[in-house]
């Protein structure tokens, strides 16, 4: 027979092992900081644990990972906004001809998509994460976001909107002079 | 993944600026030096053992995190014992990642089933001790020193022939919780290049199939081999490997995520 506590143990190795790079991932996108992602995707972790046993595989372990990475950056963001920090990195260093491997240009790229996911709001940015970078289903997205269906679909269209215009308007930016 | 209602993603779109930035967001994947950290800060919760790190070190909860309420299972010297173990058994696993970069990953046959996981033994029958009493035996993860690499580390290598603990602390945990670190490692790798390689993610899959037949992992093991070959365009072999791992596992809550990947376009 075996203890229920390691069985426990055992199963969050295994949802570390296929979900905790893309947990890192989509708390990046939902704005948590680069210094602090380590720190809340070890929140998320613990939490995994803890709640493993009532796990009932509704969904997915993903879109479940993905939930509670949802709230651990929400509150995470209350955190932050408690202490009066701004949840923004420092500006990705400029691309160069000593970096022939383009980190730096990805890096710039991450930080353009960060400002304009930064201009929805919590509950939009979340159903665009989800959806356009981690490519769960809108049915996932609305389990993972604790919403109906119609009301992610909503999300979704409004989080497009917002998102296109913010692009376009990076994009002018990009044409313009210096 | 889309379903029938779903819209078109944007990055599936024509080109144009967030179409490239979604894909730039895609690629941020945390490195293998950001995942040791995490995973050794996590030690007492993946490497074996219940409970959360609520004992202290470097994976110690702060005060009010989530992880303060989650301190039932075992004491502060097993968490605390298992979390320096896991830094231990994580540098050895690096070894044999590093060396099944640089060597050719024979792969597995691709008709070979799914093993059934290793049974796991019962946990340590020792007391815990008291939460309050700090263990001087105990070390924070940190202090503990990986072994020093041997001259030539083989993939084939099989686990129990690495004997990290040797000269080290005695293990106070489970048989299954002390082999639990480096086949995390492994199949951690094997994640990553998931989306960006996945034909070494496969490589890595069956390198772990082949160090760990029965290991604790091998229900993740195969669900990421069948996302490889998935993204492989090798649909026959994923079926038949899916199909292998449902009469293994019937149970298996990845079964559903399975089943996705086999339906997706």
């Amino acid at each position: 027979m075996v203890p229920a506590l390691l069985t426990t143990a055992i199963d969050t190795a295994g949802v570390f092992a296929e979900h905790g790079a893309y947990a890192w991932r989509v708390l990046r996108r939902l704005g948590v900081r680069e210094s602090d992602v380590e720190d809340v995707c070890q929140e998320v972790f613990l939490i995994v644990h803890r709640k493993l046993p009532e796990f009932q595989g509704r969904s997915s372990v993903r879109t479940w990972v993905y939930g509670i990475c949802v709230r651990a950056a929400s509150d995470y963001r209350k955190r932050a906004s408690h202490r009066k920090e701004t949840v923004t990195d420092s500006p990705p260093e400029l691309a160069s001809a000593s970096d022939p491997h383009g980190e730096a240009a990805g890096r710039q790229a991450r930080a353009m998509l960060d400002r304009i996911v930064d201009e929805l709001d919590e509950d939009k940015r979340a159903v665009f994460v989800l959806y356009e970078i981690e490519e769960l289903t809108m049915n996932d997205v609305a389990t993972a976001v604790g919403c109906p269906l119609q009301t992610a679909y909503s999300r979704l269209h409004a989080a497009r909107s917002i998102v296109e215009k913010a692009a376009a308007r990076l994009a002018a930016e990009r044409r313009a002079p210096p | 993944m889309t379903e029938e209602r779903d819209p078109e993603r944007l990055a599936a779109g024509q080109q144009s600026l967030i179409k490239s930035l979604i894909e730039d967001g895609r690629k941020e994947l945390p490195s293998s030096t950001q995942l040791e950290a995490l995973a050794t800060k996590l030690g007492p919760v993946l490497g074996g053992g219940g409970g959360g790190p609520g004992g202290g070190g470097p994976g110690a909860a702060r005060p009010g995190s989530v992880a303060a309420s989650n301190a039932a299972g075992m004491g502060l010297a097993t968490k605390l014992g298992i979390a320096a173990l896991g830094v231990v058994m994580l540098g050895t696993v690096m070894r044999v990642v590093t060396a099944s970069e640089s060597a050719p990953i024979p792969l597995a046959p691709t008709s070979e089933g799914p093993t059934p996981a290793e049974p796991a033994p019962a946990s340590s029958t020792s007391p815990p001790p008291d939460p309050g009493t700090p263990d001087p035996a105990a070390s924070p993860p940190s202090a503990v020193a990986p072994p020093p690499l041997s001259d030539s580390p083989t993939p084939s290598a099989r686990p129990s022939s690495w004997h990290p603990l040797e000269g080290g602390a005695a293990p106070r945990m489970p048989k299954g919780a002390q082999n639990m670190a480096p086949e995390l490692r492994l199949l951690t790798e094997a994640q990553i290049n998931l989306h960006s390689d996945p034909a070494k993610s496969l490589a890595l899959c069956n390198d772990h199939a082949k160090l760990y037949p029965k290991g604790d992992l091998a229900q993740e093991r195969e669900t990421v081999a069948i996302a490889a070959l998935v993204a492989l365009g090798r649909t026959a072999d994923a079926q038949r490997r899916a199909d292998a791992f449902k009469a293994t596992y019937p149970d298996s809550p990845n079964i559903r995520r399975i089943e996705t990947l086999l339906s997706s376009p």
